[in-house]
């Protein structure tokens, strides 16, 4: 891909840290604006060496997981994303969840739900092999895709069905026999007492060909063998772009970013880095409409102020994006799916409730992806304590 | 019978919807304000219902060919005992008794058999579909309804949809602009309302003019709606977010808000396992809701103004699977109710004896229903709507 070589301003910087984060105050932005492209793509990717946030909250996620309460739960992934450091990685663990789009509604646990997420925390960064490993075992996706009932002579084909349509191939890279041959695959996967168990007696062990190859395949044989086609590649880089970049790809740009995952063995972060300094992603400031969460996170985290996680939360459901909820296994369909009448009028109720200190051009410029008009400056210049509320209720506010 | 050949789906560019959405010529951003009379002119004042089933209902459990002994051999498990009998074959699952005063009164039609051909086992691939009216990727991405709204009057609020996801495919036209709520009731501009719609007032381009058109339908959706709504009586609804949003649509027609078609939708139906109870409860929640809005259309007098058809993904497999549920499968019936709706079976069941790898044969196009609905109700020209000429259907 080809780097970026325009000039890495402040604009350049609230972009980068808009996309690979939830935005950052204006002073911070300031300072990885002095690190150029490269330098602060790479030190976003790998994050502080110390990030005091992230171990505060680390050390309560047990206690908040025991009290098994979903709102106490999300409360406290949302509160990671405003607070922590290390930007990215709660980013990407937004990504990751979409992805690997899972409902509390069904799962009905959500200390299962916490877990799950916690992978995408501790994974999201890595090798998409392990992250994938991690999911296909996790008891929440177990359960969310009915492969609890998965056994030998009972094939349940819904995992094997999403695992190539929605987590690594995307339709028209495999066929319906595909499908029955690798569900098979995942007979016995079963869980036991909270927590993954592969049953032997109810795992089928037989010969299955999956994706062009014979051989007597378990769950990870059919992971490896989904990520060995080249599909894999296009798809996940069409996926990664839509969320970091742009809303519709070109084909050269999936085939260009689906060849630095292959060529780096999918290492996430790694590859990121390599996107987040090409001329691409800095040819696109404005192009992505913010999902609910990245408006909400991304207006307190520029603000300075903190996050009301319980009046969030309402004002998230009633925008189209209930963490640990999403609507289907395809997750939200995102961009300009985002904006109705309806979550309109959400968003800009959401935006009321939010104060401002500082209220200059840094603050529009690290929130708005695009800039507004000279009109719209001058009215919010003259907005008084309205201010928060018109800066939120302007279309360049919820664009990213 | 059912319209041209449709090859494999390979539903559907997000490329070509995007430049669908963003087209926007710019005489649309101020629509007209249409009085009642000049709409009856243009093309009549009926409404469309449409109530979307998600996630592909179990068709075979919600009209159930209860005398046939490969029925009951295929769902040992999850086989409906004791249905509302229909004829000397079929009957509603139970939790649908409710629907038997439509059945009774004629007001109520099953449309039998219905799908199309290579039919996709994909939700999301299946429900744009449906959705474009397009078996195959279409050269603009807009919904069979949506299209049908283009070339009606636009009024300030052409159609509605009551669902807080986004605005449904089928509602998405190429010109038209549907505003979607979550629910009618407690949808208000607040703050400074002046300043919020003149941080709108300037035309955008591209992604920016979409979301300043959202917002600008929004502030001014929110005023017809109040105006519309009014207060009503809950009597006789169910406490159910279908049947509390079927309640302000007829309240919305009452009160005179132009839409020509207004979308719900029930979630639930991707029954793969323990299927029973959950579907008797989504069932249950349908046909009283269903069973309620036509009364209350009956005792305003607008049942005679007003169609409502289901419509769902698919259906599913015959035989139930090991986890008590079904699976993906194809053909289904559909529900269309009204004053004016020629009630009865509209075709007949599906063969239980000869299915193709497992699942029903659809004998009926999804897009003869669409026909008849745009030409006998909407007043709409079906073929320009849907490409292709379709014969329509004895329901109305």
């Amino acid at each position: 891909m080809k780097p970026f070589d325009g000039p890495f301003d402040f604009d350049a910087a609230a972009h980068l840290w808009r996309r690979a984060g939830f935005g950052a105050p204006e002073a911070r932005i300031a300072e990885t604006a002095r690190l150029g492209a490269a330098g602060a793509a790479k030190a976003i990717v790998r994050g502080p060496a110390k990030d005091e946030a992230a171990a505060e909250m680390d050390s309560i996620y047990a206690q908040v997981v025991g009290t098994g309460k979903v709102d106490a739960i999300r409360a406290y992934f949302l509160q990671r994303m405003v607070r922590c450091e290390h930007q990215l990685r709660e980013k990407l663990a937004l990504f990751w969840h979409g992805h690997f789009a899972t409902s509390v509604l069904k799962v009905n646990e959500p200390s299962w739900m916490a877990r799950q997420y916690r992978i995408f925390l501790e994974r999201g960064l890595g090798a998409f092999a392990d992250l994938l490993g991690a999911v296909t075992r996790d008891p929440a996706m177990i359960r969310w895709l009915d492969n609890e009932t998965n056994s030998k002579g009972h094939p349940n084909e819904n995992y094997a069905r999403e695992l190539f349509e929605l987590f690594t191939l995307g339709e028209g890279n495999y066929a319906e026999s595909d499908i029955k041959e690798a569900a098979r695959a995942f007979t016995g996967w079963h869980i036991l007492a909270d927590r993954y168990h592969f049953s032997a007696r109810l795992h089928d062990d037989g010969e299955k060909e999956v994706l062009g190859v014979r051989g007597a395949w378990n769950g990870d044989d059919v992971c490896r063998i989904a990520l060995s086609q080249p599909a894999c590649g296009r798809f996940l880089a069409r996926k990664l772009l839509q969320f970091f970049v742009v809303p519709e790809p070109s084909a050269a740009d999936v085939e260009a970013f689906g060849e630095v995952l292959r060529s780096r063995g999918y290492r996430i972060g790694e590859c990121l880095e390599v996107l987040f300094a090409s001329a691409l992603f800095h040819g696109s400031r404005g192009a992505l409409v913010k999902s609910p969460i990245e408006f909400v996170v991304t207006a307190v985290r520029v603000s300075g102020g903190r996050l009301d996680a319980a009046a969030a939360q309402g004002d998230l459901r009633a925008m189209g994006q209930d963490l640990l909820a999403p609507p289907n296994v395809k997750g939200w369909p995102g961009h300009l799916a985002w904006i109705n009448t309806a979550t309109w009028l959400s968003r800009v109720d959401a935006g009321r409730r939010l104060r401002f200190p500082a209220k200059g051009d840094g603050v529009v410029a690290a929130l708005c992806g695009q800039p507004p008009g000279p009109e719209d400056r001058a009215r919010l210049a003259g907005a008084g304590n309205d201010f928060a509320h018109a800066l939120l209720s302007l279309p360049e506010a919820h664009l990213s | 019978m059912s319209g041209p050949p449709t090859p494999p789906s390979s539903c559907c560019s997000r490329r070509a919807f995007l430049k669908g959405a963003l087209a926007f010529p710019a005489a649309a951003t101020l629509p007209g304000l249409f009085a009642r009379a000049e709409w009856a002119a243009g093309g009549g004042d009926e409404v469309l219902v449409l109530v979307r089933l998600d996630g592909g209902n179990d068709g075979l459990n919600t009209v159930v060919p209860y005398a046939d002994d490969l029925y009951h051999r295929a769902r040992p498990g999850i086989g409906v005992k004791n249905p509302v009998e229909l004829s000397d074959s079929i009957g509603l699952h139970p939790s649908l008794a409710a629907l038997r005063g439509a059945w009774d009164e004629g007001a109520l039609a099953i449309v039998q058999g219905v799908g199309y051909r290579d039919s996709s086992r994909s939700h999301f691939t299946s429900t744009d579909i449906w959705h474009t009216a397009f078996t195959t990727t279409p050269e603009r991405w807009s919904g069979w309804a949506g299209r049908a709204l283009d070339r009606m009057d636009e009024g300030e609020v052409p159609a509605l949809q009551l669902d807080p996801a986004p605005l449904s495919l089928a509602l998405t036209g190429e010109r038209v602009v549907v505003p979607a709520v979550a629910d009618a009731e407690g949808f208000r501009v607040r703050g400074n309302k002046e300043l919020l719609e003149a941080l709108v007032a300037r035309p955008r381009e591209g992604v920016l003019e979409h979301v300043r058109r959202a917002a600008e339908t929004a502030y001014r959706t929110a005023e017809r709606l109040e105006k519309a709504l009014g207060s009503g009586d809950a009597a006789g609804y169910p406490d159910t977010d279908l049947a509390r949003r079927l309640w302000q649509v007829a309240r919305l027609v009452e009160g005179g808000l132009p839409a020509r078609v207004y979308a719900v939708r029930l979630s639930g139906f991707d029954t793969h396992s323990r299927q029973a109870n959950a579907h008797a409860v989504l069932l249950k929640t349908l046909g009283d809701a269903l069973a309620a809005f036509q009364a209350d259309l009956k005792a305003k007098g607008l049942d005679r103004r007003v169609l409502l058809m289901t419509y769902s993904e698919f259906g599913r497999r015959v035989e139930e699977n090991r986890s008590l549920g079904t699976d993906h499968g194809t053909a289904a019936p559909l529900f269309v109710m009204g004053g004016r709706v020629k009630g009865g079976l509209k075709g007949a069941h599906p063969s239980l004896a000869d299915l193709d790898q497992g699942d029903l044969k659809h004998h009926t196009d999804f897009r003869q229903v669409y026909a008849t609905v745009l030409e006998r109700w909407l007043n709409a020209d079906a073929r320009a709507v849907l490409g292709a000429a379709y014969a329509p259907l004895p329901f109305v």
